[in-house]
């Protein structure tokens, strides 16, 4: 059983850089000042550890996919901080997000989202193309899809693909721009139980090969045993109550 | 913006085939009808504007009242004529002599409605200073002796078309003066009318020497007819304004004269082009509109479909202009590609009306070719803006939250 994340007061003061991500008093308010309003994320720290691999679980609507946009520059926070390596993300421009996303971050979702128009490798590609394919480029997302197992569906469409396959993509499409950290927001939602476990295999595998950092959001228990540490989120705040099992 | 942004634009402009096809073939229809429309307005403008310049500073005086063939002008109106203010203006004049009666030819060919069925007497001379038809002569020669004729060679084609072999250099024309008698005129040469069919306006199709012209007359009009029927003046003149105000010292003469302005073609051929360049206006705007809707549309909706893979794309990294510039190509191909067809089934048009009419006045020139793809990528970026903006703004996580 992985170890559970607490807030620790080494956090804060860590000099040897053994963090990539340092959340400090994360709070995320949807529709502020509005009857409506939703407090997502309530005052969260934590550390995430270079090269790691941990899950965030928690029930339904307690904050998860509010805290993986947030780390993954996707959407703002209300208040508190949160350091992507020496970067205060928290305090960046949209467009500095973009920049950010793109060289350091890389996403999979549990729908895949790969363009049905483009081949798995122009899937793969996709990330790079505002700024122009080059040779490396394209050597490179080769190399990701035969390292992904999918070598010989290169220049396959992504309705010729299967799902874990698809995921497959996403997950190379994921490490094109060489990135520091990988989000995935519940990964194996939509495979069923054997595919889910080869691809958290394979996300396990490239996370010993390549160093990087991998942050999943899972909903499945027998995802969470697979990764180095354990994030239960409970009412946007960290629940330090242990599951017992 | 690199290359590929622009291939994975082409990728996905035809995703929808059948909606790309439908709204291309929209824009098409519509711009092969602005095409044939403007290549007719911008022809005819061109052939009359051409045979208007060249004549700006001209006017012809028959008359007060009578039509050319029935003008009787005394034998010294150039003197009458040269006493007007401003006689320094003008350049030149040819005292002309109209023939009537080469009735025949209406019945045996098909003349073009607006050529003018008489012939003139002009004196070589002053015809070289109009740059007339005696000085275009294409085949044989001008006319020397009386009773010599030479015609426009638009004539000669047609009657070749009609009776191979009856009219060329030599023939001898029978003149039908009245039922029982006829005179025999000799055709000694051929000249090129003016490029353009507008100049048969006023252009004659028969010319003959002052000498054959006042012999024919003589043979059965009245005496009084037998002297000059018109006069074209050439004043030093840049505008038709300017040769107006000389044409109403004319007016001022005795004997009272009809005074005609050569380089205008009044009012109601000015009113056609006039009625051609809004209705072509009309319509260009009209399609242009209809097929910016269509692309609007069909984007639209490409654009709401696609949501999620916006999402990705600015998820990895994507500026939104560069999603922005992504979804405005995609409506430029589709404009772009509509004009191309527009002017395929425009010049298709074009040949078509061509053969139907037998003649080509309308020509489809590379200024309109580039101005249709122009207005093509026009609407493409127009009608790209809106769904380029919808797909650039949205929030990634909010879209993939609502799956
Ligand atoms: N854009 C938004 N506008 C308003 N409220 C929101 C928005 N996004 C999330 N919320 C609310 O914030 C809370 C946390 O949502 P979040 O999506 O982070 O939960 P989650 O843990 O990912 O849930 P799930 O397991 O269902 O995906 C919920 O109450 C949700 O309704
Ligand atoms: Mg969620």
């Amino acid at each position: 059983m992985a170890d559970y994340i607490y807030h620790d007061q080494e956090i804060d003061s860590d000099k040897s850089n053994d963090y990539i991500i340092k959340v400090s008093g994360l709070s995320k308010l949807y529709n502020e000042g509005l009857p409506s309003m939703v407090k997502a994320l309530d005052q969260v720290s934590f550390g995430i550890k270079k090269g790691k691999m941990i899950t965030i679980f928690g029930p339904s609507g307690s904050g998860k996919s509010s805290l993986l946009n947030i780390l993954g520059c996707m959407d703002s926070a209300t208040s508190g901080s949160v350091f992507l390596e020496d970067i205060r993300i928290t305090e960046l421009s949209e467009r500095e997000l973009a920049d950010i996303r793109k060289h350091m971050i890389g996403f999979v979702f549990q729908e895949f989202l790969l363009i049905p128009t483009l081949t798995a490798i122009e899937n793969v590609l996709l990330p790079v193309i505002p700024g122009g394919i080059k040779k490396e480029d394209r050597e490179r997302a080769m190399n990701l899809l035969t390292q992904v197992g999918l070598k010989e569906r290169v220049k396959h469409k992504p309705k010729e693909l299967s799902g874990g396959e698809k995921q497959r993509v996403a997950i190379a499409r994921a490490l094109i721009n060489n990135p520091k950290i990988i989000y995935a927001d519940e990964p194996t939602g939509n495979l069923d139980t054997k595919t889910g476990d080869e691809i958290m295999q394979l996300l396990r595998n490239l996370n010993q090969e390549l160093g990087v950092t991998i942050v999943i959001v899972s909903h499945d228990p027998s995802v969470w045993d697979k990764t180095d540490y354990l994030l239960k989120l409970k009412d946007g705040q960290i629940d330090p109550h242990k599951i017992t099992s | 913006m690199s290359l590929q942004t622009i291939s994975f634009a082409l990728k996905n402009t035809f995703r929808k085939k059948s909606i790309a096809f439908i709204s291309i073939l929209g824009i098409g229809i519509g711009i092969a009808l602005m095409i044939v429309i403007s290549s007719a307005t911008i022809s005819m403008d061109k052939m009359m504007t051409d045979t208007l310049a060249s004549r700006v500073g001209d006017v012809e005086v028959t008359e007060y009242g009578k039509p050319p063939v029935l003008s009787a002008l005394p034998e010294n109106i150039t003197t009458i004529i040269n006493t007007i203010e401003s006689k320094d203006q003008i350049k030149f004049m040819s005292p002309e002599i109209v023939v009537n009666g080469f009735t025949q030819f209406t019945s045996a060919f098909e003349l073009p409605s607006m050529v003018n069925l008489y012939a003139r007497g002009i004196d070589l001379k002053n015809d070289e200073l109009f740059e007339g038809p005696t000085t275009r002569i294409i085949d044989g020669e001008i006319y020397n002796d009386t009773l010599e004729i030479i015609v426009a060679d638009l004539v000669m084609d047609i009657a070749e078309k009609e009776y191979p072999g009856w009219l060329k250099i030599g023939s001898v024309i029978p003149f039908q003066i009245n039922a029982t008698y006829s005179i025999n005129l000799t055709l000694t040469g051929t000249y090129e009318t003016e490029e353009n069919p507008a100049a048969l306006l006023v252009e004659p199709i028969f010319v003959m020497s002052i000498e054959s012209a006042r012999s024919i007359n003589s043979l059965f009009l009245p005496e009084s007819f037998t002297g000059f029927s018109a006069v074209k003046i050439r004043f030093n003149s840049e505008t038709i304004n300017k040769t107006q105000t000389y044409a109403e010292e004319l007016k001022e003469l005795t004997p009272k004269m009809t005074v005609s302005l050569l380089g205008y073609f009044g009012g109601t051929v000015e009113d056609l082009l006039l009625i051609f360049d809004v209705f072509s206006t009309v319509i260009s705007t009209v399609s242009g509109i209809a097929g910016a809707m269509a692309i609007l549309v069909a984007q639209l909706m490409g654009v709401n479909e696609r949501l999620k893979e916006f999402a990705i794309m600015k998820a990895t990294g994507w500026k939104n202009r560069t999603i922005f510039f992504e979804i405005v190509l995609e409506s430029v191909v589709f404009g772009i590609i509509g004009s191309l067809i527009g002017i395929l089934f425009g010049s298709g048009l074009i040949y078509t009306l061509e053969l139907a009419l037998g003649q080509s006045f309308i020509k489809l020139t590379w200024q309109l070719i580039l101005l249709v793809l122009g207005f093509g990528l026009g609407i493409g970026v127009i009608s790209g803006f809106l769904p380029g903006l919808k797909a650039a703004r949205i929030k990634p996580m909010e879209v993939l939250r609502s799956s």
